[in-house]
């Protein structure tokens, strides 16, 4: 990847600035990207990532600085302008019409006409040959709620790439991902690449970025840190340029003491939705012990998220035998999951996890309602108490208990989700992909005090797609595959590669042999 | 860090400890004030101690069934049927009232009526799945049909209750005032309304009604039993509904198959009107109360300034659009 086989820069932006009411978004930062680049940009939560790609896409306008296009100036003004320009983002969340298929999705707005009506006929011809192009094997006819994230994302930029893109920002791209689907994602950038397309890859996985990019640039509160190479940095280094701090260890070091068994599952069934002759939830026997972390891998839609919630009681298993601390249990409802010492931290913490709309002491104490109240009536000064006291245990910034949770950082909001199981005196914690999307600083806040639940002798599941953290974190790690577990590994003895070659379905012992890439895509459809 | 915590947050002051609510209502508070003391200044009529109780108690039917409705408004849902579940119990109670049912039995079996559409609007939206739009539109024509198949589509008069004594006892009701001219009816709505906020802001069903709207899958995974909460919402709405109907029949001194229609639909624009969200999560009982007074005082200040019931019906209609429109306008700024 040398600069001068690429062409040279392509991509500019000098001394921006951008100021909110009360706040200096960015101050005086600067960017830059050759052709054929991918170039990494990683700051903090709120470190100001997000307000420069919508200078550079022309959702905002800077206050002062200059974006050049190939050296000569330009004025970015309008989303509108952006994409004349070539400058595409494909975000975070996902924009696409869901019931409308592939070919429709990346025409959107623009279809192919044939005199006064729409050719469909040309319109999956042309969408067909951008995904030939990109090397993606989708269907165009596909409605596009049948395929998986990964799926959706390469529509995504498909989508930006109909637009003759040249200049892409990807914004954490492989957050939803599974390893298997980032490897396609990088062979999909690696063709963008060699089209001579650049690209702004925005990423909270820092090792993701030794293998995609060449330069990184940080920002850290708004201001401009420094670009480095990637080759000439350590991963320390690079997490100080970030944080301003250095880090020894992304995860805390941690000797736990494992009691007996807290919480046994056996005989968990539940029958797949989309086809009812094979089972989407299929366990026999799943255990963990108090004090422990049990780590939980599998690819995404493995059906992870689906056993936990067939063991708290949110859907309904077909046949479950739960034993809490050897007793038996009968668990219909989340009520009596909670009841009995169960907590349940969703994955999707906007989506079910948290009322956005509603104030931080709300949701504190939303599942401690029975607890609050006597005769039907809450207790509001208990309430207060309860929430104020979980609020500065977990360290939750926010300016009052009033406050809306929306305007909450995601790291502060995953803490008011935890705040919400911790303050229920839960003997098994439930939490899945505790750290997606939130920041470093607070990730290692978030493992901290996984590890001083487990002190007080919580037993905790960890759903994680993120394998360095089911290695740091786990003490036994156990892998699903299609609904089943596909082997338990202890987490000081098992490798990256090990847990992976369990999630793609190859077992360890019998030698079966490993499905290839287009079986995966299948069975996510 | 900081500086970054700031960048997503509003700016902090007194105002951002109030709830979203509790701003609304004071925004739709500040209009109503102004609206009020337009009318006062512009017409002499309006002060008048007649004109005051009479917008009162025009008030009263929108409070009520307002109620209801913010009850299922918050909690994520709505119901069409709250008008005709009113004409129902309206009816029972007269019905009741004349082949002899004593009072005492005939209004609490006309209020658990109401309860009982509650129940039923609750099983076809909690339990056959229906949205609630089309459910309670459904059952709103079964209750409207079963109304006029009983009276065969005719009124019923309380002159026709056997005893005189009943007939008056049973006008005090909706009809009567005390000894400071204030009327019963007006009283009722209050009292019920401050017993519904309580519930609402204290209670732990409140609780869970709120996040029920706001987020319901958040809130079946906190443990909270989200059909019950809900069933609940509806029947809340199907009691006020009745109580509604009661008030209005013996008020009018008649029960009739076609009394209430559109009643719902007037409840939610007065509901909006003070501040109450139709997206769910959002809203009390005294945005209810500050909607339905806006909605009595435009239309009982309209009425004295002789404009006429259509034009009024299209001013009610632009004032509601106007009002989402700068809500909205003030989301979009927000967000």
């Amino acid at each position: 990847m040398d600069e001068s086989q690429r062409g040279g820069e392509l991509f500019r932006m000098e001394g921006i600035c951008k100021s909110f009411p009360g706040v200096k978004a960015l101050d005086n930062v600067s960017l830059s990207v050759n052709k054929g680049e991918v170039h990494g940009l990683v700051g903090e939560n709120g470190a100001g990532k997000s307000t420069l790609m919508k200078i550079m896409t022309g959702v905002y306008r800077a206050d002062a600085g200059q974006i050049y296009i190939e050296g000569s100036p330009v004025k970015i003004d309008s989303t509108k302008k952006a994409q004349e320009l070539g400058v595409a983002i494909i975000f975070q969340e996902l924009n696409l019409c869901p019931h409308l298929t592939v070919a429709d999705n990346i025409f959107i707005g623009r279809p192919k006409m044939a005199g006064p009506v729409i050719s469909d006929r040309a319109m999956h011809a042309a969408a067909r040959k951008i995904l030939d192009d990109l090397g993606i094997g989708l269907n165009t006819h596909t409605v596009v709620r049948q395929l998986s994230v990964a799926q959706q994302q390469m529509v995504e930029i498909a989508k930006a790439i109909s637009f003759n893109s040249r200049i892409l920002v990807l914004d954490e791209p492989t957050a939803t991902l599974t390893e298997k689907e980032i490897q396609q994602l990088f062979a999909i950038i690696d063709t963008l690449r060699a089209k001579g397309v650049g690209m702004v890859y925005i990423s909270h996985r820092l090792e993701e970025l030794g293998h995609i990019c060449e330069r990184v640039s940080v920002l850290r509160d708004g201001q401009y840190i420094g670009t480095r190479y990637l080759k000439d940095i350590t991963t320390p280094e690079l997490v100080n340029m970030i944080v301003g701090r250095s880090m020894t260890s992304k995860f805390p070091k941690h000797e736990r003491k494992i009691g007996s068994v807290a919480l046994e599952a056996v005989g968990v069934r539940r029958k797949d939705k989309l086809n009812a002759s094979r089972y989407k939830v299929d366990v026999d026997r799943l255990y963990v012990r108090a004090g422990e972390i049990l780590g939980v891998a599998g690819l995404v839609g493995a059906g992870r998220t689906e056993i936990m919630r067939c063991i708290f009681g949110a859907d309904r298993a077909e046949s479950i035998e739960l034993k809490l601390g050897g007793k038996r249990v009968r668990v219909r409802s989340p009520g009596q999951a909670i009841a009995n010492g169960i907590g349940y931290a969703t994955e999707d913490r906007r989506r079910d996890g948290l009322s956005l709309m509603l104030d931080v002491q709300y949701n504190i104490n939303m599942a401690f309602l029975p607890r609050l109240a006597k005769m039907g009536f809450i207790n509001d000064r208990a309430g207060l108490r309860n929430a104020e006291q979980y609020k500065q245990l977990l360290r939750v910034k926010t300016p009052s208990l009033r406050q809306i949770t929306r305007y909450l950082s995601g790291g502060n909001q995953q803490k008011v989700v935890l705040a919400k199981w911790l303050c229920n005196n839960v003997r098994v914690l439930i939490i899945d992909e505790p750290t997606r999307g939130i920041d470093v600083g607070a990730k290692f806040e978030v493992y901290e005090l996984l590890n001083q639940l487990s002190d007080s002798g919580v037993a905790i599941i960890m759903i994680s797609s993120e394998l360095p953290e089911i290695l740091g974190m786990s003490d036994r790690v156990i892998v699903i595959h299609e609904g089943k577990i596909n082997g338990e590994l202890d987490a000081k003895q098992t490798t990256q590669e090990e847990i992976l070659y369990l999630a793609a379905g190859y077992n360890l012992l019998e030698g079966k042999s490993a499905p290839t890439l287009n079986d995966r895509s299948a069975a996510a459809v | 860090m900081n500086a970054a915590v700031n960048v997503s947050q509003p700016k902090q002051g007194a105002l951002s400890n109030l709830s979203v609510a509790t701003k609304k209502a004071m925004l739709s508070g500040s209009g109503l004030i102004l609206l009020y003391t337009f009318f006062a200044v512009r017409n002499p009529n309006f002060l008048l101690r007649a004109n005051q109780i009479n917008l009162l108690q025009q008030v009263v039917t929108y409070s009520i069934i307002g109620y209801g409705l913010t009850f299922c408004l918050i909690c994520g849902g709505t119901d069409l049927s709250a008008g005709a579940s009113m004409a129902l119990s309206g009816i029972m109670v007269v019905w009741m009232l004349r082949v002899g049912v004593p009072m005492w039995v005939a209004i609490p079996v006309s209020l658990c009526m109401g309860i009982l559409t509650g129940i039923l609007n609750g099983f076809t939206i909690e339990i056959l799945g229906i949205v609630p739009f089309i459910a309670t539109l459904g059952t709103q024509w079964v209750y409207r049909g079963l109304a006029n198949v009983w009276l065969n589509g005719n009124p019923i008069y309380t002159r026709d209750i056997p005893s005189k004594a009943v007939q008056e006892a049973f006008y005090v009701l909706g009809g009567g005032r005390t000894s400071f001219w204030l009327p019963y009816s007006v009283i009722i709505t209050f009292v019920y309304g401050a017993m519904l906020a309580v519930v609402l802001s204290k209670s732990k069903v409140g609780r869970q009604i709120y996040a029920c709207g706001s987020n319901p899958e958040a809130a079946k995974l906190s443990g909270i039993n989200t059909v019950g909460t809900r069933m609940f919402a509806y029947c809340v709405s199907g009691f006020s509904a009745a109580l509604c109907g009661i008030l209005v029949s013996s008020r009018l001194s008649s029960a009739q198959p076609t009394a209430g229609t559109g009643y719902e639909l007037e409840a939610i624009a007065a509901a909006v009107l003070g501040g109450v969200s139709v997206n769910g999560g959002e809203g009390s009982i005294v945005n209810a109360v500050i909607g339905a007074l806006i909605m009595g005082v435009l239309r009982n200040g309209l009425n004295l300034f002789h404009i006429g019931s259509f034009y009024q019906q299209a001013i009610t209609g632009f004032i509601l659009v106007a009002a989402c429109a700068l809500e909205a306008r003030r989301h979009r700024q927000s967000a």
